[in-house]
């Protein structure tokens, strides 16, 4: 239906009655802001029925729209990153150095987890959202990312390891 | 999260794997998706009827464009020569002994100037093998995608890993 240009924008609300929630959550993973994953998401929406005549089936409509969603947060995170200030740098080593004591409570827990995700590189906090998050299989994947899957079990498991030491250094058993 | 997910985390990395998966994506407004359709179709059919123009050469390969930026292409082609002259020039084989007088900043660079020439299987026997499970189940065809795809955004602890 959304390859028909008639029936294109039925299409469009049908498969945003599927996806709408997976694609804000897996936008505002990656750009960690609201107004931000705003525009990334009209943009990647609009870029999905200007170029539904080019989906030829070849994947699920839910990874070629989401290889778009991610394609588009990577684009906007290197724009937002050359011309970033210190006002989108997460307060991370500030709040790491509070309340790591003995005793941590289950949010201070998870303060810690989110930082810890923050802190890896772009390409392995990617996979990691993909994986940890959104629970997808390696090869689809790598239909979303065009990578590998070897790469991406490599990816993933030096992001995770990464997050492991940092939940070690901050005593987290 | 699924069975799979949760035994590939306790076998890397246990603690996380113990861990509460945070519910970091805030709530929208009731209105918000709603809203979101309406703005998207309608920027969807502006741009219908009023594409965007595409700008023109606005590729790297707009260097090679000699009628209009003569200079440019001159001094191109002579960086272009001058790193095929150094690639000739450049010894071998590296001496181990070599290594002991280098300080570490220029190993780093060394290696992320070369990393094109290593040998996967040469870094899988040097180090990469003492990493145990987390490179286990990769093979090496993956293994050079990462290393190709990663190694920009590694930092000093990720060299000292591998080294």
């Amino acid at each position: 239906m959304l390859c028909d240009p008639l029936r294109r924008e039925e299409g469009f609300r049908q498969m945003m009655d599927l996806y709408q929630e997976k694609l804000y959550s897996l936008v505002f993973r990656m750009t960690r802001s609201v107004d931000d994953t705003h525009d990334v998401l009209q943009e990647t929406l609009v870029k999905v029925l200007l170029n539904a005549d080019r989906f030829k089936g070849n994947s699920s409509l839910y990874t070629w729209v989401y290889r778009i969603a991610v394609n588009e947060s990577i684009t906007f995170l290197k724009k937002r990153n050359r011309r970033m200030t210190s006002e989108f740098e997460p307060d991370i080593h500030g709040q790491t150095d509070q309340g790591l004591a003995a005793g941590i409570s289950e949010k201070e827990v998870q303060v810690v987890l989110k930082e810890a995700i923050e802190l890896l590189p772009e390409k392995q906090r990617i996979v990691f959202n993909l994986r940890y998050f959104e629970e997808l299989g390696y090869q689809q994947m790598s239909e979303i990312l065009e990578t590998s899957v070897g790469s991406l079990k490599a990816s993933y498991h030096h992001a995770v390891k990464k997050i492991e030491n940092h939940l070690q250094s901050v005593q987290i058993s | 999260m699924s069975e799979e997910i949760r035994k590939e985390l306790e076998e890397i990395a246990p603690r996380l794997a113990r861990l509460q998966r945070p519910e970091d994506v805030p709530p929208v407004e009731g209105n918000y998706f709603h809203n979101l359709r309406v703005d998207v179709l309608q920027n969807y059919r502006e741009r219908l009827t009023h594409p965007k123009s595409r700008r023109e050469s606005s590729g790297w390969w707009s260097f090679l464009s000699l009628p209009k930026r003569p200079a440019m292409a001159i001094a191109f082609a002579s960086v272009a020569m001058l790193l095929v002259t150094v690639f000739w020039l450049w010894p071998a084989q590296v001496e181990e002994d070599a290594f002991a007088e280098l300080k570490t900043d220029e190993i780093y660079a060394y290696i992320e100037e070369n990393i094109d020439d290593f040998e996967v299987e040469l870094l899988m026997q040097s180090g990469l093998t003492t990493h145990g499970s987390l490179f286990e189940d990769v093979d090496e065809d993956g293994l050079e995608d990462y290393l190709m795809d990663d190694i920009q955004q590694w930092d000093e602890d990720d060299w000292e890993d591998i080294l």
